[in-house]
């Protein structure tokens, strides 16, 4: 089994562990689990297009989660715009609705994810945990429908960070406050 | 410095959202959006969505992507506003629950 398959799996696992009183730990461990289940896919099906199996997981380490994001966040607006001027039915509107809620999903498991980790005032109920996974399974079903599709495939290629994204994601050395800065000025 | 129109026009943005909501229902029971910044620093809303209760188990996945699609498609978040949309879905029952004081 593939290690994206295998964290889908332990995220239904631990979602259900405590089924009679769900911990709060077993449930935010499940959403962000289900989240990495979803990245690792998209990574190990863009590392997979290069051709020397050896340096998949090398360059696997370049992909981050702000430039994936990015990448999704672009991709659910560029479908939304297409799939708003109603087209016709076909293979070209099917695969973008499928492509839609693979980049939608990942948007959102991300959001789901940080507040899983980090916000503590939360609290998770099962139900919505379950739903959560649900959701990544049913993006895991739509990656398979259309992932040899050229759109599919430079959706992966936009995860990439670029050069550009990094730029614009650079704070200004100017504005960093430091600890020489006087705070009366 | 620019400031998305969401947090400019506040009221609008949350009657915007009403307007939508009150199309929703009686799926829905109330849509609550809450401006903020992601984790990312971006500009966001993150709309909590509550749903009656009573839908089958088995429909309520596609429900809550009908209605963040829908949402998203009347009030146009990103696009009229300047916000990323987030949202997290509960049932009017659990997020009773959730409301419910305790005594410890």
């Amino acid at each position: 089994m593939a290690y994206a398959d295998e964290l889908l799996e332990l995220a239904q696992e631990i979602a259900n562990l405590h089924s009679q009183q769900p911990h709060q730990a077993s449930l935010r461990r499940a959403v962000s689990t289900a989240y990495y289940a979803l990245f690792h896919l998209l990574i190990s099906e863009a590392t997979s297009n290069w051709s020397r199996p050896e340096f998949r997981a090398i360059l696997a380490r370049v992909f981050d989660h702000g430039p994936m994001k990015q990448a999704a966040d672009k991709g659910v607006s560029e479908i939304q715009s297409y799939l708003k001027a109603k087209p016709p039915e076909g293979p070209e509107r099917e695969a973008a609705n499928h492509l839609y809620n693979v980049a939608n999903t990942f948007a959102q498991a991300q959001y789901h994810r940080t507040e899983a980790d980090y916000n503590t005032a939360r609290t998770w109920v099962q139900m919505e945990v379950l739903l959560h996974i649900e959701g990544i399974a049913e993006a895991f079903k739509s990656w398979s429908i259309i992932r040899e599709k050229p759109a599919a495939q430079a959706f992966l290629i936009s995860m990439l960070p670029s050069k550009e994204r990094r730029q614009n994601e650079r704070p200004n050395p100017e504005k960093r406050p430091t600890l020489l800065d006087d705070p009366k000025s | 410095m620019y400031i998305p129109r969401a947090f400019v026009q506040q009221a609008e943005f949350v009657a915007a959202t009403a307007q939508a909501a009150n199309a929703l229902q009686p799926d829905v029971v109330r849509v609550t959006p809450i401006l903020g910044t992601d984790w990312n620093g971006e500009s966001a809303v993150f709309f909590q969505v509550v749903l009656a209760d009573g839908t089958p188990r088995a429909q309520l996945l596609n429900l809550t992507k009908q209605i963040s699609w829908f949402i998203v498609q009347q009030v146009q978040p990103l696009e009229e506003w300047g916000v990323l949309p987030y949202f997290d879905f509960s049932t009017q029952s659990e997020q009773a629950r959730i409301e419910e004081p305790t005594l410890a």
